[in-house]
């Protein structure tokens, strides 16, 4: 019994260090995990304001920028229109970014032993915290459902979402829509988190074989991010091209 | 086995001496919420504006470009339409000259053979003319000859007679 308890209690699952701050608990990793995201995120946007140039040779920070733009802005136009949300695209772009940098900086290897002699991961990626995908996952939905509102009126608007394209469709619509965040958060932090596990659970391994399971999860973790941190964004923008079209569309 | 497992999720937890589930959002979301408008604020500030305006430009110049483009084509096709028809033009020209010169040489060639075969039939008229009047200014001495020439003829038949009468008599 005492050999099957040992490793099921060291893959230490959802475990995080925590603080008060402002009298709320706070998980003080996923914190300084997002603030490392968004130092990056930052920094690549400042050098692209001081280097951006229409003229000039565009610079690699300029090029990633207007690829991730340009991507962003015809999924836009080819769901709902430029012209209809105009903080959509920037929106997309931060998520998609901003997302992209929080999973990929748990790949670097980063490793401390705490103080009760566990192996911790010093940068956990910040979507395997709840609050994480919640906080952007409810503002996406506060946003894109602020975007219906401002289109429709305040009584047009839940009238047009309870009644979809087919009136007696209603209840299901209203699952849907609560759905909606539910699963935007949760299927981000779902599969980073499983990522995290399955850190933990090849972290187990004997060290002489572990490093190959290890390299090669690594590498599939950067894609899973990739692909999470894009449907995130895709899925944002389908949201507000949802809340926001035309009644008279599909008819 | 499970119940194991549970039991050291459980006690994982405990081991912190709070009974949280990680699946229970608490303070950390507002702080990442901050941290996300910020981010959010900064980017669509100072990247997605400055990218779009960037990408705007960028297609004005395409499109500039393909406009003049495609006016250099009109004007070069302009110019080679034009070329081309100062040069049908100028060949045409040329033609008519060419036939121009070509009849006004017949012409002149017609004029001179006209001209010299007038004077090829003058010529002749005129020979002709003067043949005849000398035949006929002739005419008349010669007719007022004939009869002394005859007489003397006549006279020397006669007296080539005397001198040969075997060959004179039988004309006699």
């Amino acid at each position: 019994m005492i050999q099957d308890a040992i490793p099921v209690s060291a893959i230490d699952v959802g475990h995080h260090t925590t603080a008060t701050w402002l009298g709320m608990t706070v998980n003080t990793d996923t914190i300084y995990a997002t603030l490392l995201a968004a130092a990056v995120t930052l920094i690549l946007a400042f050098i692209l304001r001081a280097k951006v140039t229409s003229t000039g040779v565009p610079s690699g920070v300029q090029l990633f920028w207007e690829a991730i733009t340009v991507q962003m802005r015809s999924q836009i136009q080819s769901s709902m229109g430029l012209t209809l949300a105009p903080f959509v695209l920037p929106l997309a772009v931060t998520l998609f970014v901003f997302i992209l940098v929080a999973n990929w900086i748990s790949v670097l290897p980063l490793q401390y032993t705490a103080s009760d002699g566990r192996t911790m991961e010093l940068l956990k990626p910040p979507a395997s915290d709840i609050n994480f995908v919640l906080a952007l996952a409810l503002f996406v939905f506060v946003c894109y459902h602020a975007a219906g509102f401002r289109k429709r009126g305040i009584v047009g608007y839940p009238i047009k979402v309870a009644k979809g394209h087919v009136a007696f469709l209603a209840p299901i619509n209203i699952v849907e829509e609560i759905a909606k965040p539910i699963s935007l958060s949760l299927r981000l932090f779902g599969n980073i988190f499983a990522g995290v596990i399955m850190v933990g659970l090849i972290a187990l391994l004997p060290t002489y074989i572990m490093w190959a399971p290890n390299a090669i999860w690594k590498t599939f973790d950067l894609f899973v991010g990739l692909i999470q941190a894009f449907i995130f964004a895709l899925l944002t923008i389908l949201y507000f091209s949802q809340a926001t079209e035309d009644a008279d569309e599909h008819h | 086995m499970m119940g194991v497992a549970v039991a050291g999720v459980v006690w994982a937890a405990e081991a912190e001496g709070e009974t949280s589930n990680f699946l229970i959002p608490n303070g950390t979301f507002f702080f990442i919420l901050a941290i996300f408008l910020v981010v959010f604020g900064v980017i669509g500030k100072f990247v997605v504006k400055p990218v779009q305006k960037v990408l705007e430009e960028r297609e004005r110049l395409l499109a500039q470009t393909a406009q003049d483009n495609r006016q250099a084509a009109d004007q070069d096709a302009a110019a080679d339409s034009e070329y081309r028809g100062e040069l049908a033009s100028a060949r045409s020209e040329a033609g008519k000259l060419r036939d121009q010169a070509r009849s006004d040489g017949r012409q002149v060639v017609d004029e001179m053979r006209s001209e010299a075969n007038d004077e090829v039939a003058d010529r002749l008229k005129q020979a002709s003319d003067t043949l005849k009047a000398e035949g006929q200014s002739l005419a008349p001495s010669l007719n007022a000859s004939v009869e002394t020439l005859s007489q003397t003829l006549a006279d020397r038949i006669l007296g080539a007679g005397s001198d040969q009468p075997s060959r004179s008599t039988p004309r006699e």
